[in-house]
């Protein structure tokens, strides 16, 4: 009877999601915004849908989940989660009845994405802004993690759907039980998230918009209230502010664990150092690169360069400058960093930095062996020995996430756009950064891209975020046959 | 609770799985990589992969608020040092698997509290004391001892000539020394029974009372008990050696055979039995069985070790007749296989193991801990602290959840087959019969106010049940 689980839980998940709209909802309430029918309408659908899920379905206790199921489950939930998160956009009409770029928008939010079809933010009311901005906090931690976090009685408690959420290539314990660990991790994020609404405000910025802020600049999402993102402030105590959150956010968040528990060694971790060294040497770069362009003034070319490299880099997506205006070779290093991302175990997007010196480890390692053919030779992390099947697994994934984006490339030049706009736009959305260059460049919104791009882009999104294999696995043929028949109600 | 366990075998695999399941830290290190993955895979636990006896990595899985460590790696050696390093930091109770009794035994200047152990435990030893329980009592199936021997639980399975089958059980005349705190059907559906329930034959039912009563349980049932003289164990391994030393040595007659394939380990069974016959053979060779007039014995003991030769052994066992067949199992999963084979009695050292490990992990006040095999239920004996949110209450009137009887009370070296209107005083022993979803909550009508102390109080409890 096992197949009941997959709709149940999927019924307590949106009940949940419903709850979470009361918190924008209230506000539009307080602020007697015109967006509080569609959040009413909104809520009701979500809580109906959901209700109904958990009422029809009550699952046998009990039996374990298999992998597949595991994997199902997550998959479905974050495109539940964006079909009925894209709700209130549609009530309100940001779209005028479109519903696939609502839904687009939505997955932007919950993968942590940051790409909009917004042309003019600012005249949306307020509650639906900050509905946008909740949907990347709460994606940002992942959504299961969540649940596993807050309901871990409702048989959420594997810890294969943990690893499915949690990005990098070892999923790794802080505490003995998957809830406890998933527990901790939301509490970090918390904590991060109220400084960072602290220090905000202490710069002089509206509570509003530090809310607002704190919301995608932890998750790593990118979504901004005002057109100009973070240049529309203008504040340079902000920005200090905010690329320091950007770059904590890209950080493995179990080494904060480890920090409060008082080990400080963790500060010696390798990953750690490659990220911060990739991040200075890219800042190094592109403000040379772009001194001439900032007049000569190495001070503003420092603070716009700082924050994009660090924006892009951690996959967030906030701009203060234009930088698809810039020189031809920062516009490039940005694109290429898009492929880089955040650490395993952060909220930052893409391929992740341990993967990447993995990959060059290994490289190497096969480079030495042509002079010394019989040599055996392990792959280490700083002193710690990394398994063949874990470098296996991240050679499997650096060639898909490669394979997609070549693919998906082509699929977009075939529907008529650039090579830039098409190679970006795939970029910025598996990588979950936001914007891309020309047509989608940080002033531009993802209108250019037609219908069936927008919708090839949302599953990119998701598919990036759930960082490939978890999405891909329930497509092969021998799962598919199983969750098909699963849904059917057979075993 | 956060509980380290040093060594990735099937006992620690057991323990760990039950532990996990009743949402308790469990942290495993196993250096051995595939072993590891198991645990990784299928288990909530933490799994760190490396050498259990190191201070440095016994740290880092948090030793320093463990509440317990126990240690069950392959060598006697590497347990003994994780316990040494554990009592180090104060970990409250050190659990350690010693199998070679020179380190432990009466030869030894050094006893266990110096090494820093806490409780011994010995899977082997433990199997073979509970397979002599059921030779001294052919009809159980299950027997296991509370409060030093007075109260007895017994598994039987009912004949059709007993005369409590087909009524309820609220009609069946009250016997004051003994009370039906379970039943289990062939199929494995086990309940805790009501008035209401009613006993098939061929249903299992298991007994909780006083011993002297349960010891002759075939005037309860009415059927005859036969007597086992001859035993036939097939394996000269630990739990072979260990069981025939204990027939030697009991009050009870026995003559036993030992039939083992090794030469060279029959040789040194020679040097440590003296009555036994000793056979060098292949227990799964039906000429060997012949010659031996296996079909003359009362029992047939399947202890070789290997999961399939017990299974053929006992198989031919019962082609030969014999009554009393016992089968060693070594994975757990088999169990309900042997039942549709018609092997009746089983045991599986890996689960003794870790219920023995597992009582030490009581939060209420227990004394005494056991599983039965297939784990459809526990049995708890516990000390009533006077802070109890039970005590002076009527059993009628504690609203106990549905899925626990209190079997047996022990007052003032009494015993008491407890009714509704059986009040609990302080200081009572009680022997409760629960299935495990009910048994993870007891502590909420048992537990005294938990701290370091009462902890303290509960460990030297249990060393010294373990003494007695």
């Amino acid at each position: 009877m096992r197949h009941f689980r997959i709709p149940y839980l999927l019924g307590i998940m949106l009940l949940f999601l419903a709850l979470t709209m009361l918190l924008p909802a209230s506000w539009a309430v307080a602020a007697k915004g015109t967006d509080q029918i569609s959040f009413l309408k909104a809520i009701l659908i979500t809580g109906v849908a959901g209700g109904s899920l958990y009422l029809f379905f009550l699952p046998s206790r009990g039996s374990e989940l298999s992998i597949v199921e595991n994997f199902t489950i997550v998959t479905l939930a974050w495109f539940v989660a964006g079909i009925f998160g894209a709700l209130p956009y549609h009530f309100y009409g940001v779209f005028e009845g479109n519903f696939l770029q609502a839904f687009f928008e939505s997955v932007s939010g919950f993968t942590t994405t940051g790409a909009t079809l917004i042309e003019d933010i600012e005249i949306l009311p307020r509650g639906i802004l900050l509905w946008r901005s909740l949907t990347q906090w709460l994606g940002g931690m992942g959504i299961i993690v969540l649940f596993l976090a807050v309901l871990p009685r409702f048989g959420f408690r594997s810890m294969t759907m943990f690893k499915a959420e949690i990005p990098g290539p070892v999923a790794e314990r802080v505490v003995p039980r998957v809830v406890e660990t998933a527990r901790r991790l939301w509490l970090i994020y918390l904590a991060f998230t109220l400084a960072l609404i602290f220090l905000l405000m202490l710069t002089g910025i509206s509570f509003y918009d530090a809310i607002a802020h704190a919301f995608t600049t932890m998750p790593t999402g990118g979504f901004s209230p005002y057109n100009a993102s973070i240049a529309a402030f203008n504040n340079p105590a902000a920005e200090v502010v905010i690329i320091f959150f950007m770059l904590f956010a890209g950080i493995n968040f179990v080494i904060y664990f480890r920090l409060i528990r008082g080990e400080f060694n963790v500060l010696k971790n390798p990953e750690l150092r490659f990220y911060l060294l990739v991040i200075l040497v890219g800042i190094c770069l592109v403000t040379i690169n772009t001194l001439e362009q900032a007049g000569d003034c190495i001070v503003l070319a420092l603070r716009q360069s700082a924050f994009q490299v660090v924006s892009i880099t951690t996959t967030t997506g906030y701009a203060t400058a234009d930088f698809d205006s810039w020189h031809n070779f920062s516009r490039l290093f940005l694109l290429m960093a898009m492929f880089i991302g955040g650490c395993g175990g952060s909220t930052g997007g893409a391929m992740k930095q341990v993967r990447w010196m993995l990959i060059f480890k290994y490289a190497f390692r096969e480079l030495s062996r042509v002079i010394h053919p019989s040599a055996i030779s392990s792959v280490k992390l700083g002193k710690q020995f990394v398994n063949e099947e874990v470098l296996r697994s991240v050679m499997g994934f650096g060639f898909l996430y490669l394979m997609i984006t070549v693919v998906s490339t082509l699929l977009l030049a075939l529907i008529g756009l650039d090579t830039e706009t098409a190679f970006s736009a795939v970029a910025a959305t598996i990588g979950n950064v936001g914007p891309g260059l020309g047509g989608v460049g940080p002033v531009e919104t993802y209108q250019v891209i037609p219908p069936t791009g927008q919708f090839i882009l949302s599953v990119l999104m998701v598919v990036g975020r759930l960082e490939i294999f978890t999405v891909l696995v329930i497509f092969l043929p021998e799962s598919r046959r199983l969750w098909v028949r699963a849904l059917q109600g057979k075993r | 609770m956060h509980i380290i366990i040093v060594g990735g075998g099937g006992v620690s695999y057991e323990l760990a799985r039950n532990l996990s399941e009743k949402e308790q830290d469990v942290v495993v290190i196993e250096i051995n990589e595939e072993k590891a993955k198991r645990f990784k895979e299928a288990l909530d636990v933490m799994v760190i992969e490396e050498n259990g006896a190191n201070a440095a990595v016994l740290e880092r899985a948090g030793i320093k608020d463990a509440d317990m460590l126990v240690a069950v790696t392959q060598s006697d050696e590497v347990n003994v040092i994780a316990c040494m390093v554990a009592k180090q930091y104060e970990v409250p109770i050190t659990v350690c698997r010693i199998r070679n009794p020179e380190y432990v035994g009466d030869s030894s200047v050094l006893t266990p509290q110096q090494l820093g152990i806490d409780v011994v435990i010995n899977p082997e030893k433990v199997a073979a004391i509970e397979i002599s329980k059921m030779l001294h009592f052919p009809d159980a199936s299950e027997i296991e001892y509370f409060n030093h021997g007075k109260v007895m639980m017994v598994g039987i399975t009912v004949g059709k000539e007993a005369d409590i089958t087909g009524v309820p059980l609220r009609d069946l005349p009250i016997n004051p020394d003994a009370v039906i705190v379970g039943i289990k059907d062939p199929k494995g559906k086990f309940v805790v029974p009501g008035g209401d329930d009613i006993v098939h034959p061929g249903n299992k039912i298991y007994l909780l009372g006083k011993s002297k009563t349960l010891k002759d349980i075939s005037s309860l049932l009415h059927h005859e008990q036969k007597r086992i003289n001859q035993v036939t164990i097939m394996g000269g391994g630990m739990i072979g050696v260990q069981l025939a030393q204990l027939l030697e040595k009991s009050k009870q007659h026995f003559n036993v055979k030992i039939i083992e394939k090794d030469v060279e380990r029959c040789e040194a069974l020679c040097r440590d039995l003296d009555k036994t016959l000793v056979l060098e053979g292949d227990a799964t060779e039906i000429a060997m069985l012949e010659e031996e007039d296996t079909d003359r014995a009362d029992a047939v003991v399947a202890v070789t070790g290997d999961d399939r030769s017990n299974i053929v052994v006992a198989l031919l066992a019962r082609q030969f007749g014999v009554s009393k067949i016992i089968c060693e199992v070594m994975r757990p999963h088999y169990v309900p296989v042997y039942s549709t084979l018609g092997i009746d009695s089983v045991i599986n050292p890996r689960i003794l193991a870790a219920s023995q490990i597992l009582r030490l992990t009581r939060k209420e006040d227990a004394v005494a801990f056991s599983l039965l095999q297939d784990e459809k239920a526990e049995v708890v004996e516990i000390v009533l602290p006077e802070n109890a949110k039970v005590v002076n209450k009527k059993i009628a009137d504690a609203q106990f959840p549905r899925g626990m009887i209190i079997g047996s009370i022990v007052r003032n070296d009494q015993v008491i087959v407890p009714r509704g209107d059986t009040m609990l005083l302080p200081d009572d022993h009680l022997v409760i019969f629960a299935i495990p979803k009910v048994s993870a909550i007891l502590d909420r009508y048992f537990a005294p106010p938990m701290g370091k102390e009462s902890k303290e109080y509960l460990r030297n409890k249990l060393v010294h049940s373990e003494e007695s």
